[in-house]
C-alpha cells in the first residue's frame, strides 16, 4: 500500500486553541510529550477534514471544493505540513493504535500494590502519575511506565537507581511491579516546586542570593548521588523539587547511569538546554552520542544553576536545530545583564567554568562546582540603578491642568512616565491613566 | 479626581467612564472609533506587569493553588488556552454556564487568594472556571472567572467567596456588580456567547461619542459621562450597581 492509499485521521483527543490574532492555532494532543504545534488557520481547517478518516488526496479535494483553490497546488503547499503532522502524532494512520484516544489505564479507588489511587496528576501516552494512599494511610505517588520499546529499560534503570540511593535525596521506593511494557512504581509522595520557580519570592521576583542558596542545596544533592555511583542524566528544573522547608528531592531516574549495576550505558537525551557541547558536536556530525559521564552532568548542572539564578538559559537556543547545536559547541554563555539580571561577575566566572566547551576545564564534579560557587557567593551582585518613582497621579488625571493643556509630545511623555510608574508599583490607576494618555498621544 | 460616592466597583466604573469621556475631547471618533473607546473601558482596572516579575510566576501560583485541592479535582478536566487555564467538571454543559462570578485580587494577594478561590470553587461545586495563566492574565482585572448555570447559584457562590476573601487586597472588575464589602468578588453574565461586560462597554462607548457630539468639544468630561450614563440607564442597564440585568430587560 502506498501513501496515497492510506487513510489518515485526526484523533479525537487533538485540541486546538486560536492564538491572540486568530491567524494561527496552537494544536496539541492530550497526553502527548510532543510540544504544541502552531498551524495557520488554513492548515488547521484542512487538518479538521481528517476528523473523518480520509486519504490525503480526498481531503485536499474536499477542502478545495469547500474553500476554493486548485487541488494540485494546494497539495504541493500542504504536503510538507501534513508529513510533519504525521511525525508529531497529530495525523495518524486510521485503525492503528496511535489513532486511539488516550484513556487512563487506572481509575480512582483502584488498588495498585499497597496503594489505593486517589487522583491522576498526569496521563500520558507512555505513562501515568497518580496520587494515592498507602495501606498505612501515608500519601504515595504511583508512577506507571508503559511503553513497549523503551519502557522496560526505563523501569529497570529507575528502580536500580532508587534502590542504590535509599535514604538519599530521592523518593523512597515503596513497591515495584514490573510489566512487559515497563511497570508500576509506588513511591513516597514528594510535594514541591521546580527549583527554578522555588527561587521566586512572594511577588514573583527572582532574588539572586536566595536562588544561589537553592543551587548550592541542589548541588549537595547531586554530589550525594554521584558519590553513590549514580549519574542522573535528566537534569532539568522539573526534576529537582523543593519543598516548603527548602529540602531538595531529585526525581525521574529512567535514563540514569548506575555504575557497577550491569546495566548498559544510559540512553542520552538528544536535545534541550542541558545538552553538553560534546553531545551537540556528535549530533552535528551524525555520530552516535557519547556515553554520559561526570563532565556532561556537570555541564547540565551549570545550565540548571544559570537558569535558577537568572530565570533564563545560558544560551539563546530559540534557533533551528543545526544553529542551536552550533551555538552549544561554540558560543559563550550570556552575561547576566544580557538576560536582564544584575551583573554578578564572581558567580558568572564559576558558571562559565561549568559551561566550558572543553570538558577538562570544567569542575571535576558536583562537589567542586558547589564549593566554587559557595566561595564566589561572598561577592554580592552589583546593584542596578534605582527606578524612577514618585507620584504623578494627582497631576495627570483628567481633571488636572496638564490634561487640559498638553500637546501630543507632552501626552506621549506623560504616557511613558506613567507606564514606568505602573510597572514599578503595580498601581491600577497608573495603568489606566497610562493607557488614556497613550491613546490621547495616538500611540495606543 | 474626587472619588464619587458608592461602592468600590461602582466608583471604579464611574471613574473609567469619566476618563473615557475626557478622551473623546482629544481624540477623534475617526481615529479611535467605538471599538477603540470600548476597549479602553473594557481594559480599565488592569495593572502593569512589574519589571522583574518572572514569566513563570503565574504558572507557579496555579500549581500551588491546585495542590491544595488536587484530589478533589479528579472530576474536572483541565484545559489551557491562550493566556488562560480552565477547569471544567466532566458532567458540565458549558453552554448552560452563563452566570459569572469574577474574583479579582490584587496581584500581591494572589498567593493567598488563589488557593482560597480554588478551594471555594471545589467546595461549592462550581462546574467550571478559568484563571489568567500568564503575566498579562494575572494583571487584568477579570483574572479569574467562575461559571455557573443559574443566577441563584452564582449569587450564592459569589457571597461565600466574598466572605472567604474579605481579608485579601482587591483589584476589582469595573462594570460588574460588586458582591461583598471589598469589591474582590463581583457578578457578570454571558449572553449569546458574548460577555455582558463587553456588550455594556460597547454600548457605553457609543453613548459617550454621541454625548460628546451633542455637548460639544468644551463640555466637561463629567457632563459627557453623565449624559452617556443616562442613556444607558434609559436602555435598561443598571448604572448604579452595574449588576447584570436579566436578558431581554435592556433595549439594546
Amino acid at each position: 500500500m502506498s501513501i496515497v492509499d492510506v487513510e489518515f485521521r485526526l484523533p479525537d483527543d487533538v485540541d486546538a486553541a486560536p492564538e491572540a490574532d486568530g491567524q494561527e492555532f496552537l494544536v496539541t494532543r492530550r497526553g502527548s510529550r510532543i510540544p504544541p504545534q502552531v498551524l495557520s488557520a488554513d492548515a488547521w481547517t484542512l487538518l479538521q477534514r481528517f476528523r473523518v478518516p480520509s486519504t490525503l488526496s480526498a481531503a485536499i479535494i474536499g477542502y478545495c471544493r469547500e474553500h476554493g483553490g486548485e487541488p494540485f497546488t494546494t497539495l504541493d503547499e500542504a504536503f510538507p505540513v501534513l508529513v510533519a503532522l504525521t511525525r508529531s502524532g497529530l495525523l495518524v494512520a486510521n485503525g492503528t493504535d496511535a489513532a486511539l484516544s488516550l484513556t487512563p489505564r487506572f481509575s480512582r479507588d483502584e488498588r495498585v500494590g499497597p496503594a489505593t489511587l486517589v487522583a491522576p496528576i498526569r496521563v500520558l501516552r507512555d505513562g501515568e502519575l497518580w496520587t494515592a494512599v498507602s495501606d498505612d494511610g501515608s500519601p504515595v505517588a504511583v508512577k506507571v511506565v508503559d511503553e513497549a520499546i523503551s519502557g522496560p529499560d526505563l523501569f529497570l534503570r529507575e528502580t536500580t537507581a532508587l534502590r542504590r540511593l535509599v535514604g538519599g535525596p530521592v523518593p523512597d521506593l515503596v513497591r515495584e511491579l514490573p510489566r512487559s511494557t515497563g511497570g508500576v512504581l509506588v513511591l513516597s509522595f514528594v510535594e514541591g516546586d521546580p527549583v527554578d520557580l522555588a527561587a521566586l519570592d512572594e511577588r514573583g521576583c527572582r532574588h539572586p542570593l536566595r536562588a544561589l542558596e537553592l543551587v548550592l542545596t541542589t548541588l549537595d544533592a547531586y554530589a550525594a548521588i554521584h558519590a553513590l555511583g549514580v549519574l542522573h542524566g535528566d537534569v532539568h528544573p522539573g526534576n529537582v523539587l523543593v519543598d516548603e522547608q527548602g529540602r531538595v528531592t531529585l526525581i525521574d531516574f529512567g535514563i540514569a547511569d548506575v555504575s557497577g549495576s550491569g546495566l548498559a550505558p544510559a540512553p542520552r537525551a538528544a536535545g534541550g538546554e542541558q545538552l553538553d557541547p560534546q553531545a551537540a558536536a556528535a549530533l552535528l556530525h551524525g555520530e552516535s552520542l557519547p556515553v554520559l559521564d561526570v563532565a556532561a552532568e556537570v555541564y547540565a548542572l551549570a545550565t540548571l544553576a544559570y537558569r535558577v539564578i537568572t530565570g533564563s538559559p545560558p544560551l539563546d537556543l530559540e534557533l533551528v536545530r543545526k544553529e542551536a547545536l552550533d551555538a552549544i559547541t561554540t558560543r559563550p554563555p550570556r552575561m547576566f545583564v544580557e538576560v536582564g539580571q544584575p551583573s554578578w561577575p564572581a558567580i558568572e566566572a564559576v558558571l562559565a567554568r561549568g559551561l566550558a566547551k572543553d570538558p577538562t576545564l570544567r569542575p571535576t564534579g558536583a562537589r567542586e562546582f558547589r564549593d566554587a560557587l559557595a566561595a564566589a557567593a561572598d561577592h554580592t551582585p552589583l546593584e542596578t540603578s534605582a527606578k524612577a518613582s514618585g507620584s504623578l497621579l494627582d497631576e495627570v488625571d483628567v481633571d488636572g491642568i496638564l490634561w487640559a493643556t498638553a500637546d501630543a509630545a507632552t501626552a506621549a511623555d506623560t504616557a511613558a512616565d506613567l507606564r514606568a510608574l505602573a510597572s514599578a508599583t503595580g498601581d491600577v490607576d497608573a495603568h489606566d491613566l497610562a493607557v488614556l494618555w497613550a491613546v490621547r498621544a495616538g500611540a495606543h | 479626581m474626587a472619588t464619587p460616592p458608592g461602592e468600590r466597583l461602582a466608583q471604579l466604573s464611574r471613574t473609567a467612564t469619566i476618563r473615557a469621556a475626557a478622551l473623546t475631547r482629544w481624540v477623534g471618533h475617526d481615529d479611535l472609533g467605538t471599538e477603540g473607546l470600548a476597549a479602553v473601558l473594557y481594559g480599565a482596572g488592569g495593572s502593569a506587569v512589574g519589571d522583574h516579575m518572572d514569566a513563570q510566576w503565574p504558572n507557579l501560583l496555579l500549581r500551588r493553588a491546585e495542590r491544595g485541592v488536587r484530589n478533589q479535582l479528579a472530576d474536572y478536566s483541565r484545559g489551557a488556552t491562550q493566556g488562560w487555564m480552565s477547569w471544567t467538571r466532566a458532567d458540565a454543559d458549558v453552554t448552560e454556564l452563563v452566570h459569572k462570578v469574577y474574583v479579582s485580587p490584587a496581584v500581591s494577594s494572589l498567593p493567598a487568594a488563589l488557593p482560597t478561590t480554588l478551594l471555594g470553587a471545589v467546595r461549592l461545586g462550581v462546574p467550571a472556571w478559568k484563571v489568567g495563566a500568564d503575566l498579562a492574565g494575572i494583571h487584568r482585572a477579570d483574572k479569574a472567572v467562575l461559571y455557573l448555570a443559574t443566577a441563584a447559584e452564582a449569587d450564592a457562590a459569589a457571597g461565600e467567596l466574598a466572605e472567604a476573601l474579605a481579608s485579601e487586597v482587591p483589584q476589582g472588575v469595573p462594570f460588574t456588580g460588586q458582591v461583598g464589602a471589598t469589591g474582590i468578588v463581583s457578578r457578570g453574565l454571558d449572553h449569546n456567547g458574548t460577555s455582558w461586560r463587553a456588550a455594556l462597554c460597547h454600548r457605553l462607548a457609543e453613548a459617550l461619542w454621541s454625548a460628546r457630539e451633542q455637548s460639544g468639544a468644551h463640555a466637561s468630561a463629567h457632563r459627557v459621562a453623565e449624559d452617556a450614563l443616562r442613556v444607558l440607564a434609559s436602555d435598561g442597564f443598571d448604572v448604579t450597581t452595574w449588576h447584570p440585568v436579566p436578558v431581554g430587560a435592556t433595549r439594546r
